[in-house]
């Protein structure tokens, strides 16, 4: 029974962006559990991507977490009115997972390595949508890996940094305003490449259950000097459309946040985030083409930073569970008369539940449970006149293994 | 204990991601508001025929404005649009006839010549001798190719016009107008009087006339009177003619020489002969140089008793003097003018421009005084021939071929351009009527084809 209704929400939905932008906040189940805040948490190696300075306070010598989530999400655009025009995106499943490892070299240092996937976007539309000149699908996807050092001052303050090695890769197709007898024309651009950057963070035990948390994770800005672009134009015009090289940039926005943790009772911890996130840095979207008599394409995006206000709570049930809630609020980067199909952004709450089953004294069994709902959008994209109504809904389900001794 | 536990939560957790993975839509809903579109009619000619590349054909039946426009009608009532569909798959037309009288179907773009370039097809005369009217299915789409507001009353059209005798009830007493009452229409669209300026200019200027506007007005007045009487509806004005590709695509200074080729020129013995005279008149001398010139076109009202001239900035010439200009055998615009036949000089410009001013005051006046819709395709002329219109990530200019909206004739619109024209008409009814009729996707429809 449990794997029908599997197979069926499998073939209804499918892998959509889960957070504002193409930031994906899903890098850890117990962390997602509790509303995504973690930035004045002791989580353990899962640190790593929240608040490095939590790293320093890891409980065991060794801690291992492994886990992924998949994304159940819809699209749906419907034109603006009057028009009886509606479209939902049919996005394949994509799956942001996460790894940590860290140990203890010694009561003062630890070390890590975490491979995250903080950014990602995987969106069809489809070739013959009406929004096919700005996009038919995309598929974009950011592998952090991270190598990290901490280190405890003393029992009450910890910091650690991480230098960030980024693999980005992006794949999408576009049509084109160009038709022959077999349709229009279209485009594929796809490139893969490496980028750096780096974290940090402080931990501070203001007392015995109070932990401040600050976290930075620095912009990094992926630059493709050698993506391809392969143009599937008429015949008559191929000469002037060749495949051909191009250039481009994106960045991966810049991440600041503040976090605390209160522990209310023996059994009950609660937290609260707030993450500031630099979309500033998204100007525009330009592929320079290397073929002269390819055209350059510039397009404006003008994101604005944004804020996302984070609550979580944990609750002990019994030696071997804690239950987790939350809730988070994130506001959308994507100014007026911007929104593309490409990135259908919008204002998103996102309630969480979670669970740990300890299953022995060195295993843990994490699960979480994500549900974002977008505020419906009425906007569009000015410099290509395409307008509607997009709406955003995703149920996140996550599962990972906390390994530990 | 666990286990029973998390596989419980496991199905309600699904159950959830069935539940909420599809987001609810609020969906539009169309609302004929206070018009009644049982019966819709389209009267006028052939953008209303959808007469498109240069010939009619079922593609462009099936593609003109008013075909789009009666399918988005379908969802607040229309119950059908009956159209006089050609028979056959071919296509025929009035505007490209060569030599042997066949190469008159649509135009296709072709790199046969070495470039990419328009050419036309073999036409289907049988279409013009066809009779497909049928008294028991009256037509609702009332088009007919070169049809003007004077023609819209005049018993026996169909004796004149082989686009309307095609399917008029009967040719040899019948109006146009009279035809479009057949299908008792409840609304009804007008798009009448680009011919009464476009078929002078299309000849140049020197045959056809141009429709005085006090006839035009008188003529509208009782077309819209009788067309009317029952029916609600809409009426479009008369865009810039001269702004179609048909008139900008030879651009005044075509004209490219090297300087072996303009020294050749302007040692001819005619040139030195005309300059003379020129200078004892006190006229400007026509001297080439390498690079743009202005073509040399022939001016009968002229001063110059050689009556010929260098095209002024701002006068046109038109696209089917184009073969001919650069045929370096005939060499029309230097080696010898470009007939008047083949140029609109800025005298007839200005008649075309005063006179669809006046058509669009006249259009402008009865539409108020009836209460009917009114479509200002002028204004949407004027933008696509400034800064063009973005609709859906596609940008729309008035340019040939990579233009969008018109076809290869450089005169009539592509499905694209077709689709753009009904969406002006459904925004115009909605407005005046309180409707909510969807619009059109433009992206739906087709443009010019590259092979």
């Amino acid at each position: 029974m449990k794997k029908i209704f599997a197979m069926a929400a499998f073939i209804v939905c499918g892998l959509s962006l889960s957070a504002e932008g193409y930031q994906v906040n899903l890098q850890g189940n117990r962390q997602t559990g509790m509303g995504h805040t973690g930035a004045g948490l002791l989580m353990g190696a899962s640190s790593m991507h929240f608040n490095p300075g939590g790293l320093s306070f890891l409980e065991k010598k060794y801690e291992f977490s492994l886990g992924g989530s998949a994304i159940f999400g819809k699209n749906t655009f419907q034109k603006q009115s009057p028009s009886t025009y509606e479209a939902s995106s049919n996005n394949p499943l994509g799956t942001p997972f996460y790894f940590y490892g860290a140990m203890q070299l010694n009561d003062k240092m630890t070390v890590g390595l975490s491979v995250t996937t903080p950014f990602g976007n995987s969106l069809v539309w489809g070739d013959d949508w009406d929004g096919r000149l700005l996009i038919q699908d995309i598929s974009l996807r950011a592998i952090f890996i991270q190598p990290t050092f901490a280190y405890k001052v003393n029992d009450k303050l910890g910091f650690g940094v991480g230098l960030m090695a980024v693999n980005g890769n992006v794949n999408l197709n576009k049509a084109l305003p160009v038709q022959s007898a077999a349709g229009d024309a279209s485009v594929n651009i796809k490139g893969n490449t490496w980028a750096f950057g780096f974290n940090a963070g402080v931990t501070y035990k203001a007392s015995e259950a109070l932990t401040l948390g600050l976290s930075y994770r620095s912009e990094v800005m992926v630059k493709l000097e050698e993506g391809d672009a392969d143009f599937s134009v008429p015949g008559s015009l191929a000469g002037l459309y060749p495949d051909t090289k191009f250039k481009s940039e994106l960045p991966m926005p810049s991440n600041i946040t503040f976090g605390v943790g209160y522990q209310v009772t023996d059994k009950l911890l609660l937290a609260v985030d707030l993450q500031h996130v630099g979309w500033s840095a998204y100007e525009s979207l330009d592929f320079d083409f290397e073929a002269p008599t390819v055209p350059d394409s510039k397009n404006i995006r003008n994101f604005e930073n944004t804020m996302i206000y984070r609550l979580g709570a944990e609750y002990a049930l019994k030696e071997t569970i804690d239950l987790r809630a939350g809730v988070y609020y994130d506001t959308t980067p994507i100014p007026e008369d911007h929104l593309t199909p490409e990135t259908p952004g919008t204002n998103k709450t996102g309630f969480s539940a979670g669970i740990t089953w300890s299953i022995n004294d060195k295993l843990d069994l994490d699960g979480s449970f994500l549900y974002i709902h977008g505020q419906k959008r009425e906007d569009g994209y000015a410099p290509s006149n395409f307008y509607g109504t997009y709406y955003t809904n995703a149920v996140i389900p996550g599962i990972g293994l906390t390994y530990s001794f | 204990m666990i286990n029973k536990y998390i596989s419980k939560v496991a199905i309600v957790l699904i159950a959830l991601v069935m539940w909420q993975c599809e987001p609810k839509v609020d969906s539009f809903t169309p609302s004929s508001g206070s018009a009644d579109f049982s019966s819709f009619v389209a009267i006028g000619d052939s953008y209303t025929a959808g007469y498109t590349d240069g010939a009619l054909g079922q593609r462009g039946q099936m593609e003109s404005f008013a075909y789009i426009l009666a399918k988005q009608l379908e969802s607040v009532g229309s119950k059908g649009f009956n159209q006089p569909m050609v028979k056959s798959r071919g296509s025929v037309g009035s505007t490209v006839i060569d030599e042997s009288g066949s190469l008159n179907g649509y135009y296709e773009l072709s790199t046969a010549s070495g470039s990419l370039a328009p050419v036309p097809t073999m036409g289907d005369m049988a279409i013009l001798a066809e009779r497909v009217y049928d008294a028991s299915n009256p037509f609702h789409n009332v088009g007919i190719p070169g049809a003007k507001v004077i023609h819209m009353r005049y018993p026996g059209y169909g004796m004149a016009n082989p686009f309307f005798t095609r399917f008029a009830s009967n040719p040899v007493s019948t109006t146009v107008i009279d035809d479009a009452m057949l299908a008792k229409p409840t609304f009804a669209c007008l798009w009448i009087g680009n011919n009464d300026v476009l078929g002078y200019a299309l000849a140049g200027g020197e045959s056809d006339a141009i429709t005085p506007h006090t006839l035009f007005q008188s003529e509208m007045e009782e077309v819209v009177d009788k067309i009317f009487a029952e029916a609600n509806g809409v009426i479009g004005n008369i865009p810039a003619i001269d702004a179609i590709p048909f008139f900008n695509t030879v651009t005044y200074d075509a004209l490219v020489l090297d300087q072996a080729t303009a020294d050749m020129l302007n040692a001819h013995p005619n040139y030195i002969a005309y300059n003379q005279g020129s200078e004892a008149l006190g006229l400007d001398k026509i001297i080439f140089q390498a690079g743009s010139n202005a073509l040399v076109i022939a001016d009968e009202d002229y001063a110059h008793p050689g009556k010929i001239r260098q095209i002024k900035k701002g006068e046109k010439v038109l696209l089917s003097a184009s073969g001919k200009i650069s045929d370096k055998e005939i060499g029309w615009g230097y080696m010898q003018p470009i007939p008047a036949t083949h140029v609109l000089d800025e005298f007839e410009l200005e008649d075309i421009r005063d006179e669809t001013m006046e058509y669009n005051s006249a259009i402008a006046t009865i539409c108020d005084n009836e209460d009917i819709a009114l479509v200002d395709l002028s204004a949407i002329m004027d933008e696509l021939s400034t800064t063009g219109l973005i609709i859906d990530g596609n940008k729309y200019t008035d340019t040939f071929v990579t233009g969008g909206v018109f076809s290869l004739d450089g005169i009539h619109a592509t499905g694209r351009g077709s689709a753009i024209i009904a969406n002006a008409f459904i925004e115009a009814i909605n407005k005046q009527y309180g409707a909510m009729v969807p619009l059109a996707n433009i992206n739906d429809y087709a443009g010019v084809k590259f092979p």
